[in-house]
């Protein structure tokens, strides 16, 4: 039962991002995309992590999908499929490169892990309290570091508004 | 066994019972319109009108469900889905009556009690806003496009505040179980007073109340359906029962919402006096329920006021009130809250 | 607006509009209560009038032909109704009358009233040289086809 699950999410994650890159239009590409996010978030709460789960579900479908939406939906279809897009790379470059990316993902997943069967976990592991005693007490000093890079990349973004602004107006 | 039997049944009732609400509260809808506006409402189908919705039920099914030439056809179909299904599922953390012993069993009044409690909760009702956008996009109207446009901003502007408001219960509380948040509000304070978390968060209660209003897109900000600027809002293009569902999944949110703000704020299914928090039998278990169902009755009725009383924000308005009210003030509750809750160690 | 210029600063729950919340809830919980407006029409029909004159109020329903003693139809096919009808709602047949009529020389075969044009304007009844036809305060009728909206002379007599 459990691997059936696990495997019927696997795939689905698998299938639905190949379909993120493939769809023409990108309203399909988000709502596979969440498809995706929902699956990844499935496998996480099997794998006991039911905080990091329901973090995925919030933070990516509930807000970044949402506002990958709200852009889609100012764009102008019409005109975005008579775009022709050059290739970026040739199919030969992009072959090795993502063979070269399997390579390395299989390098750990092969050596690092000292067996596929999970460890026994305590009762609790996963939930919100756990989480926060390992970020807050273990790594707090990487947890602000974390928050100071997203506060400077807000005031940048922020900054480069402004001077769009300033651009137009004069 | 018969646990797994008795939790089935269980998971049963309260999904039955929770389906046949939307009905009943858009004759209550319809009805206390009426009666705001000086009018008697529906009264011509079965007594007082009790009928009417099930008049309006058949009509629906019954009526075509016209598909426009140029929509996109995978899309306008699953879009009502996206509506009804997040606001059915999201009722499962909510724990709706008191424990209760059953042929040796005892059997929690609460469909799932997850690790992550009123996260799951966040989390679900955030995916109803795919509904809208999905259904205003697949439409090819450009109303419906406004729609869901609007429906995305604003959620997501509103989900902020809603989420600090919920920290700040949190934090004061210092659990995320649902049940256990119940059980901590069930005591009193002076004898008389119940230990409700709306005396310990007022302001985390109102935030929180704001943005229930806007996720749900009732009345003051239901800008993705404004019928006098949009036609129909999102649902402009949808006919029969997609529009019913539709509908259909606006009011189950409402009591979804309506449930989450009650245990969160409002002692959930425990009353001092009436239901004794700790006891099992099966009399106790049914006064629970009742008086969790009148709790959130008294709020549905509070939303259904609402709606009648006050007119529609401008979208202006209703970002301004989105970020630059409810998110500071949420941020300040929610700096004093720690600041509280940390009051040993700093001073 | 004005209070700009005027630099009178409103109060904090004027400027951030909770007053006016709360008076408006206190508005509508107010309608809530109060006696409601709504006359159930079919059964009972609104009078404009104060109670004390409510006997001089006449509404204007379906059309009856009034009949005489003897049981006879009114009308004697003047056409004067016919021809002061705004909306030409009325179609009489007339024809000579039956042999014991012995105090008028025609009668309708014929009163056929389209009640989908009529106005119930009144006008026929004022035309009326004989009080064969008047307005009852019979609500307007509903069928389910236009043929069953056009009232014959049986039925207005009926009326």
């Amino acid at each position: 039962m459990y691997e059936i699950m696990w495997l019927i999410l696997g795939i689905l994650s698998v299938i639905s991002a190949i379909l993120v890159v493939s769809r023409i239009n990108p309203v399909y590409s988000a709502l596979y995309l969440m498809l995706f996010f929902a699956s990844v978030s499935g496998l996480f709460a099997f794998l006991g992590a039911s905080f990091v789960a329901v973090t995925q579900l919030f933070i990516y479908i509930g807000a970044i999908i949402v506002l990958f939406l709200f852009v889609i939906m100012m764009l102008n279809f019409e005109e975005l499929k008579k775009l022709q897009r050059p290739p970026l790379f040739s199919p030969l470059k992009g072959l090795i490169l993502s063979l070269a990316l399997f390579g390395l993902l299989c390098v750990p997943i092969y050596f690092g892990l000292p067996s596929a069967h999970p460890r026994h976990l305590p009762a609790d592991f996963g939930s919100a309290k756990w989480i926060a005693r390992d970020m807050y007490i273990q790594y707090p000093f990487a947890i602000e570091l974390a928050s100071v890079l997203i506060i400077a990349a807000l005031a940048g973004a922020f900054v480069i508004a402004r001077i769009g602004k300033k651009a137009k107006n004069s | 066994m018969s646990s797994m039997v008795l939790d089935a049944g269980k998971i049963l009732l309260i999904f039955a019972v929770f389906m046949q609400i939307p009905p009943l509260l858009i004759y209550l809808e319809r009805k206390i319109c009426a009666f705001i506006q000086d009018r008697i409402g529906p009264n011509r189908v079965g007594p007082f009108g009790i009928l009417q919705p099930l008049a309006d039920a058949i009509k629906l099914i019954t009526k075509e469900s016209i598909t426009p030439k140029n929509v996109d056809v995978f899309l306008y179909t699953v879009a009502p889905l996206f509506v009804m299904v997040p606001a059915a599922i999201s009722f499962a953390v909510v724990p709706v009556g008191a424990d209760v012993k059953l042929w040796g069993h005892t059997l929690q009044l609460q469909i799932a009690d997850f690790h992550v409690g009123i996260l799951f909760f966040l989390a679900i009702t955030s995916l109803s806003v795919y509904g809208l956008t999905f259904g205003a996009w697949a439409s090819n109207n450009k109303y419906s496009l406004y729609g869901g446009i609007r429906s995305t901003a604003q959620m997501i502007s509103y989900e902020v505040a809603m989420g600090l408001a919920v920290i700040c219960v949190l934090m004061s509380s210092g659990t995320v179980y649902l049940r256990e948040m119940v059980f901590a509000q069930s005591h009193t304070y002076f004898g008389f007073l119940p230990a409700w978390n709306v005396f310990h968060q007022p302001l985390a209660f109102v935030i929180f109340l704001i943005a229930a209003f806007a996720e749900t897109n009732r009345l003051p900000f239901d800008l993705p359906e404004a019928e006098s600027e949009l036609v129909g809002g999102y649902h402009t293009e949808y006919s029969g029962m997609k529009f019913a569902m539709f509908f259909m999944g606006e009011y189950m949110a409402m009591i979804s919402m309506s449930a989450i703000m009650v245990t969160l704020f409002f002692g959930g299914w425990t009353l001092p006096g009436v239901v004794d928090a700790h006891s099992t039998t099966v009399w106790n278990a049914l006064l629970s329920v009742v008086v969790f169902g009148i709790k959130t009755g008294a709020f549905l009725i509070f939303f259904i006021w609402i709606r009648w009383t006050l007119p529609r924000l401008r979208y202006d308005q209703l970002m301004k009130l989105g970020w630059k009210v409810l998110i500071p003030l949420a941020l300040m509750n929610l700096f004093f809250t720690a600041i509280w809750g940390l009051r040993d160690q700093i001073f | 607006m004005s209070n700009q210029k005027l630099n009178v600063r409103e109060p904090w729950y004027i400027r951030w509009g909770i007053l006016g919340l709360l008076k408006g809830i206190a508005l509508t919980i107010k309608h809530f209560f109060r006696p409601k407006f709504t006359v159930q029409y079919p059964e009972v029909t609104h009078t404009p009038l104060p109670k004390e004159e409510a006997h001089q109020w006449k509404p204007r329903g379906q059309h009856r032909l009034n009949v005489d003693e003897q049981g006879r139809v009114k009308c004697v096919a003047c056409l004067l109704c016919q021809t002061a009808c705004p909306s030409h709602c009325i179609e009489i047949t007339p024809g000579p009358a039956p042999e014991g009529y012995g105090d008028r020389d025609k009668y309708p075969i014929e009163f056929k009233i389209d009640m989908l044009r009529c106005i119930y304007c009144g006008m026929c009844e004022e035309a009326c040289p004989c009080d064969a036809i008047v307005l009852t305060d019979k609500p307007y009728p509903v069928t389910y086809s236009r043929e069953g909206m056009i009232f014959n002379k049986e039925k207005l007599m009926q009326n």
